[in-house]
């Protein structure tokens, strides 16, 4: 059965039986009553319409059972409901309360076509090549600079500068994210003047290009290979160079 | 400055400089043969070689200064490497420069650039260059250098011809070097800072050097030069101001953008003179020999590998040597007791045969393990495999706050503390250089064996003995991982030292190279341990030895009807004398505080003896149990011990022998390492602190058990 062939209503008493049958074998009219805060008539009513159609098993008037193919449409509706409240936690941030709250509101209201592209969005900022560069956390520094600069009137085009400029200095890649073999040119190095020092006398400076070559075996530190020579770095003074990978085009 | 004169001949100083693995050492070799000594510099514990040679009519004395990769003060090599040149204004400087790293090289000549001086430049392992396909016209390079460049290939001894007439020209002929410019922001600010500075009170250094170093912040000069202007405030806030105004306008300090520039000069150069330029993009063989030997999987077992090499050749090889050693002094000894002339003077024999002969031997026999373990290092190093051991070992050595480097001394410490101190020459940082000092006399050094050796089998039933060995070795890593750990956050604490550092190439080294590396610092074993310990053997022994017993209670036994051969009676009569000594005394006043850890008088007073060198321990307690030497006295003597102690004491006496005390030379050693007397009095007492300690509580505790 595809999920929108019955009303909302109904999707409602599925998924409300399905949280009844947690932990017993059938559930009550009663407590269906008692949870959807309807009369009991209101339930038996539904539930004779959804026993018509084969999603529960309803006989004794006073309980009813899922059946199989209930069971299965409650599974895929309860996927949507959970990815629009992932959708609004993981990638908006709101509270779980909230979330929860809302989730159920935007089902009902919103249509189906709206769903699958929130849940298949969802899926792309998971699964994508932009997993890697941290969307939802972006955005939620991105959400605390609004939280503080709006209100005291900032526009939006101050703000988006501001937050580029926290971008570029925490996300950009460094030696550390370079794997055995690769290349890349040395953009900045945030450093302490001890060890910056050290790394410009050894002729570590922006715009020279280094070759990750290895990792040592106890998985600390690195070797690269500047030029015709070789340092070891360890990862914590690695992670302070940042780098531009280049790839096969540069040369 | 000038003519320098000796023996009436003019002498030319030389400095020699370079970056690490450049082959200044090869250099320095081919040019002085074996006409060198070592030293320290004045204050650190900074080697300092120095050599001679004659050429034409004039002799030339080089001083090798620390490998540096930079002038601006910010390790200890360099600071001295500057001041060097600075102070004693050397006639000729030399620069040793890798000719496969060309750009990175000259940084360093640039800043000597800067400083006044016009090294000569030895474009070293010009072999390895040609090889990469790199072709460099020396006469651009001279040109516009204003000096003399020779290629060598040191490290198969060619080139020191040139190179000694290209000194000899340069000493002659002195042209100032090129000026090096900076950006126009830097200049600007250069500029404005000389305009504070007094040009007169900042001799030997160059004005303009000086306001370009206050600008990076150099520590050194700030110093110095604050000391010797007017208005120091008004300086202070000149260069700070100068600093953020570089800041501002460019986004970097002042210090990153002058090494930037350094490097473009010396790039540029490079360029210019360069007809064909070298690959890099080859893998060479060195890079191949890497690929196995640091490889992720199975880099550890090769590492594990070498280090138990150089172990086993150390120990079983140089075992034969040292047997043969033990058998001279012994016989040595026996032949001078028994020509000894008459029966007076028997003190002065005492002196020679029980103090000098068995406590400088002592120590002497060790020399044949010394020169081994430290050719096999040498080896080591020359190769460029001591960088990769540093390289696979810095993640656990970080995590008890030391450097990669930390490890190798640690490994020669399982032979002997006196090498391992002087390997901690290699570590740039001084705290890490003393940290390690300080808790290596922790791991099992080869002195303790015979300990072991007596003790383990005397208390423990043969399933157990190899596990009690064991524990002891890792009761001593253990300690010394939490010791450094310790001192690290406590007496040592400071920022870890970046550990950013050179992987050389792996180069084939000569025999000769590695001896010399070798003999450089055996020698220095041979004479400060040999020195020190015959003067505090000739203490020993007189406190040993006196005051002398008179009467007798086994003569007294023997009129009363005892029957004891003449071996025993003499063996008694000595037992006697030794509780009679200073020594025993001392033994017997301490055993009030020692009894804690369950030890009675004769075990203190054994311990007093330890402190020369822990082997002693063993033969202090053979004569306290009157032993005559005749008898097989390890068998004897473990029935001995067995019937008088329990197998709880034979593992705390252990323990105090593993922690307390360091032996004499490992404290002669500590002494010059570190410069004085304060780290070396820690050590000692902390050590001997620790080790009461923690015998104690093992003591207490363990005898209150029910087994």
């Amino acid at each position: 059965m595809k999920i929108g062939t019955i009303s909302e209503s109904l999707e409602d008493y599925l998924l409300i039986i399905q949280q009844l049958l947690q932990g017993q074998k059938q559930a009550r009219v009663k407590e269906i009553a008692d949870l959807k805060g309807v009369k009991m008539s209101s339930v038996s009513a539904a539930l004779k319409r959804l026993s018509k159609l084969g999603l529960v098993s309803y006989s004794a008037r006073e309980y009813v059972e899922m059946t199989p193919m209930g069971e299965r449409l409650v599974r895929r509706l309860m996927t949507r409901f959970e990815q629009v409240k992932r959708f609004l936690q993981k990638i908006l941030g709101v509270p779980d309360e909230c979330a929860q709250h809302d989730a159920h509101g935007i089902e009902h209201h919103v249509s189906l076509e709206t769903l699958d592209r929130l849940a298949a969005f969802l899926g792309f900022i998971e699964n994508s090549p932009f997993a890697r560069q941290d969307v939802p956390g972006q955005f939620a520094q991105y959400y605390s600079q609004c939280l503080v600069n709006v209100p005291n009137g900032v526009s939006a085009e101050e703000i988006t500068e501001k937050f580029r400029q926290i971008c570029l200095e925490r996300s950009e890649e460094s030696l550390l994210d370079l794997q055995p073999g690769e290349k890349a040119v040395i953009r900045k190095i945030l450093a302490t003047s001890a060890i910056r020092q050290r790394l410009v006398d050894m002729g570590i400076l922006p715009n020279v290009i280094v070759l990750m070559e290895r990792v040592a075996p106890l998985g600390d530190p690195l070797e690269v290979k500047i030029k015709g020579f070789h340092i070891s770095l360890r990862k914590d003074e690695a992670a302070r160079i940042l780098v531009r990978r280049l790839g096969p085009q540069d040369n | 400055m000038g003519n320098r004169k000796h023996n009436g001949q003019e002498t030319i100083v030389v400095a020699l400089a370079g970056n690490p693995n450049a082959g200044k050492t090869s250099i320095f070799n081919v040019l002085t043969g074996t006409h060198q000594h070592v030293g320290n510099y004045p204050g650190v514990t900074v080697e300092k070689k120095e050599g001679d040679y004659h050429y034409k009519d004039k002799i030339f004395r080089v001083v090798d200064l620390p490998g540096i990769y930079s002038l601006t003060a910010f390790s200890i090599e360099e600071v001295v490497a500057r001041q060097f040149l600075v102070e004693e204004m050397p006639d000729v400087v030399v620069d040793v420069l890798d000719s496969t790293n060309l750009d990175r090289n000259l940084y360093l000549a640039v800043q000597m650039m800067e400083i006044g001086f016009n090294p000569v430049l030895a474009l070293n392992f010009s072999d390895e260059a040609r090889f990469i396909g790199q072709v460099i016209d020396k006469s651009i390079l001279e040109a516009r250098l204003r000096t003399i460049c020779v290629e060598t290939i040191a490290n198969r001894g060619r080139g020191g011809e040139d190179l000694k007439e290209a000194i000899y020209q340069a000493a002659s002929n002195r042209a100032a070097p090129p000026r090096i410019s900076f950006s126009e922001d830097i200049e600007r600010e250069i500029c404005l800072l000389q305009s504070h500075l007094d040009e007169a009170k900042l001799a030997p250094y160059p004005v303009r050097y000086v306001a370009t170093k206050l600008l990076e912040r150099d520590q050194e000069l700030a110093r110095f030069v604050l000391d010797r202007v007017s208005s120091p405030e008004e300086l202070t806030r000149q260069i700070e101001q100068s600093i953020q105004s570089i800041e501002t306008l460019t986004g970097d300090p002042p210090s990153i953008l002058l090494g930037d520039q350094r490097h473009g000069f010396a790039s540029g150069l490079v360029r210019e003179a360069t007809l064909s330029p070298p690959r890099y993009d080859r893998v060479s063989v060195s890079d191949r020999v890497d690929a196995v030997l640091t490889h992720r999987v199975i880099g550890l077992p090769f590492f594990l590998f070498f280090m138990y090499l150089l172990f086993w050749l150390t120990f079983t090889i140089g075992s034969f040597p040292m047997f043969w050693l033990e058998k001279m002094f012994q016989g040595l000894g026996h032949l001078i007791a028994d020509a000894w002339p008459d029966a007076s003077g028997l003190w002065a024999r005492s002196l020679i045969v029980d103090g000098i002969i068995n406590g400088v031997g002592g120590v002497l026999i060790f020399v044949p393990n010394i020169l081994i373990l430290f050719l096999g290092i040498a080896a080591l190093e020359d190769t460029g495999y001591m960088a990769r051991a540093a390289f696979i070992m810095d993640k656990v050595m970080h995590k008890i706050g030391l450097h990669g480097k930390s490890f190798i001394p640690m490994l020669i410490g399982f032979g002997c503390t006196v090498p391992a101190i002087m390997a901690t020459r290699t570590l740039d940082n001084v705290r890490d250089r003393v940290t390690t000092i300080m808790v290596l006399p922790l791991i099992s050094c080869g002195a303790r064996l015979p300990i072991y050796m007596l003790l383990i089998p005397a208390f423990f039933a043969p399933r157990y003995q190899p596990l009690m060995l064991w524990c002891m070795y890792l009761i001593g890593i253990g300690l010394a991982a939490l010791a450094a750990k310790l001192l690290r956050l406590t007496l040592l604490k400071g920022e870890n030292t970046p550990f950013v550092m050179e992987l050389p190439p792996y180069r084939m080294p000569t025999f000769r190279s590695i001896t010399i590396h070798m003999w450089n610092r055996a020698w220095l074993y041979v004479r400060k341990a040999g020195t020190i310990i015959l003067a505090v053997s000739i203490v020993i022994w007189f406190f040993n030895s006196y005051p002398k017993k008179k009467v007798f209670e086994v003569d007294q036994q023997v009129r009363n009807g005892v029957s004891l051969t003449d071996p025993q009676i003499d063996a008694a009569r000595r037992a006697e004398n030794l509780r009679f000594s200073i020594s025993g005394r001392t033994g017997l006043a301490l055993a009030h505080v020692t009894r804690l850890m369950g030890f009675d008088w004769k075990i203190t007073t054994s311990f007093i003896g330890a402190f020369l060198a822990k082997e002693v321990f063993v033969a202090q307690l053979s004569i306290i149990y009157s032993l005559d030497k005749v008898s097989d006295s390890n068998v004897t003597i473990r029935q001995l011990l067995q019937r008088q102690y329990s197998p709880l004491i034979g593992f705390c006496i252990m323990l105090f022998a593993l922690i307390a005390t360091p032996c004499m030379a490992t404290c002669a050693c500590t002494r010059q390492e570190t410069g004085g007397w304060k780290w070396t009095l820690l050590q000692f007492g902390g050590l001997t602190f620790l080790g009461f300690i923690l015998t104690t509580i093992v003591y207490q505790i363990g005898s209150r058990l029910p087994w």
